[in-house]
């Protein structure tokens, strides 16, 4: 990904086009020995067997947009916004992105032997907020987890859900010009996820790009612009939620009942899958 | 990317990040310390009671040792094992220090090359505090600390570079290669006993005054003894000060290379 694009696109227009994917192809390499290993890292161009995880993907994002991602388990959804994000590269195709991209993730980044508050400054530091700009959220931050007394003990002693509520918490104040929401939405109760998607509906008012990779259709249809559909890696096609869910919907459910050799090689067919279930 | 470009990209993001590389060295140590009694100041904790265990073994035990140079075995060795200490923990910590970093890298974008850097500032305060406990231990036992004590952040900034260097190498080697680090500690352990760490090396021998010419752990040694101890003189360290140098040098140039060759490929390898 080009870095030297990367700045803030406040002044930019609403509907600039701000993620610009072009035929992405991501292989990932499976070396079955050392030597492969060896050779495929230091070599160039040596041939060693790949899992494609994408296969030449074009999509475009607007500015103000909300755009969900929705597939089948393995389909690709999170590769796709980990590229986006910047985290890893492409291996054909290319990406541009206009503004700071940020993905909301709940659990990475949290020390178990550090307190809540300790976590809150760490989690911070590494997303990039300065020791100033950390006092001003820290309280915001604590009252938006909302875990009480807890908030001073370690990590480690909290429940499961209480530490995804403050990973999340932390995440959701940053300020990124395009906010990934992989799967980030569901780790609390519903009062919290309530809470959260209030949270990203505030992002999208103030007119930040959202990409919202997630299974939770329902969630999808109230709050996308757009839904994109890939299926092993590949485009099936993309639309508004009510042209692209209930397709989805009902491929998920025939997916359910095929065997293992029908699902290997079915590719499903837009077009067949919104007459059928539309 | 070339030779210039890779060392000046590790460069400029380690020198943007100076700030933060302190304060996440901080939350390391207060992740490692976590949870006990006596928090950061098992900082000066942890050597004073290394070097309480050396005393009793070389002092009340086995009773073994002659002055070195005029100065007693327990001082020059706390000296050296303290110094040791630091190049050791640094290394064996900078080269997990990406694998352990694993689930924010998987997240978030964040300049890599500050991973292992942030480690070697962890050990580097713990080593600052180190050596006030050293000088503690040299005033007690009643040697001078020699007039050249001045140079001694010179060969702790030596040293951090050093490691800094190899921190670049093996924290990428390890995230493609994990037995690195079980190779890497075996390998420190040899390297602990071919350096003037616990022995002094007869002068007679010429191999050993060979390895330790060519050895860059000796060089440091030597330096911190000399700046503390016994006095340091410049044409004697001449040549080993440019072999040490060109021996870092090389090491960290090969880092950034290797660091920036890599490390796109690093996130779908952790």
């Amino acid at each position: 990904m080009n870095t030297d694009n990367i700045l803030k696109n406040e002044s930019l227009p609403a509907g600039e086009d701000v993620v610009v994917c072009s035929h992405i192809t991501k292989d990932y390499p499976l070396y079955s020995t050392f030597g492969e290993k060896l050779k495929g890292l230091l070599i160039k161009n040596t041939r060693v067997s790949t899992f494609r995880a994408l296969d030449d993907i074009s999509l475009t994002m607007k500015k103000g947009e909300c755009v969900g991602l929705v597939g089948l388990n393995g389909s690709g959804k999170s590769t796709l916004a980990s590229i986006i994000t910047g985290i890893t590269t492409p291996t054909k195709g290319t990406v541009s992105v206009k503004g700071e991209v940020s993905m909301l993730c709940a659990s990475s980044g949290m020390r178990p032997q550090l307190s809540g508050v300790d976590n809150i400054r760490f989690k911070c530091l590494l997303l990039g907020f300065n020791e100033k700009q950390i006092k001003e959220i820290e309280q915001d931050i604590i009252d938006f987890a909302d875990i009480g007394i807890h908030i001073n003990q370690p990590v480690k002693t909290y429940s499961s859900g209480m530490r995804s509520r403050l990973g999340f918490a932390i995440s959701a104040h940053i300020n990124p010009d395009i906010l990934i929401v992989d799967e980030a939405l569901a780790v609390g109760d519903s009062s919290f996820t309530e809470k959260s998607l209030a949270k990203v509906d505030e992002f999208k008012e103030s007119g930040k790009t959202i990409v919202f990779v997630s299974h939770a259709v329902t969630t999808m249809t109230s709050f996308c612009d757009r839904v994109i559909w890939i299926n092993q890696g590949k485009l099936v096609g993309a639309g508004t939620p009510d042209e692209i869910i209930k397709p989805y919907c009902g491929f998920a459910r025939e997916f359910n009942g095929m065997t293992n050799e029908q699902r290997k090689s079915i590719m499903p067919d837009l077009k067949e899958y919104q007459e059928k279930y539309c | 990317m070339g030779v210039f470009g890779s060392v000046k990209t590790v460069v400029s993001e380690i020198w943007n990040n100076k700030v933060r590389l302190f304060r996440l060295a901080k939350y390391e140590l207060k992740s490692q310390h976590g949870g006990t009694f006596f928090g950061f100041l098992w900082n000066f904790l942890n050597p004073a009671l290394q070097i309480l265990v050396y005393w009793f073994v070389f002092s009340v035990g086995l009773r073994r040792g002659d002055d070195i140079d005029g100065v007693p075995y327990i001082v020059w060795l706390v000296v050296g094992i303290i110094c040791w200490y630091y190049m050791n923990q640094a290394m064996l910590g900078a080269d997990m220090s990406i694998l352990n970093f694993s689930d924010v890298l998987k997240r978030m974008s964040f300049p890599i090359a500050i991973v292992p850097t942030k480690t070697v500032a962890a050990n580097f305060i713990t080593h600052i505090c180190s050596m006030v406990i050293v000088f503690g231990v040299v005033l007690a036992s009643g040697a001078k600390i020699s007039s050249s004590v001045w140079l001694l952040p010179y060969y702790i900034f030596a040293s951090t570079f050093f490691i800094t260097g190899y921190g670049l190498i093996a924290s990428t080697v390890n995230v493609l290669f994990r037995d690195f680090h079980n190779f890497s500690n075996t390998a420190l352990r040899f390297l602990f006993f071919i350096s003037p760490v616990m022995w002094e090396p007869s002068k007679d021998n010429g191999l050993l005054m060979l390895i330790m010419k060519l050895n860059p752990f000796a060089y440091i040694l030597n330096g911190y003894r000399d700046t503390i101890l016994y006095g340091w003189n410049f044409s004697e360290n001449l040549t080993t000060g440019l072999i040490f140098w060109a021996i870092s040098i090389a090491m960290f140039i090969a880092g950034c290379i290797l660091h920036m060759r890599l490390r796109h490929k690093f996130i779908d390898l952790l």
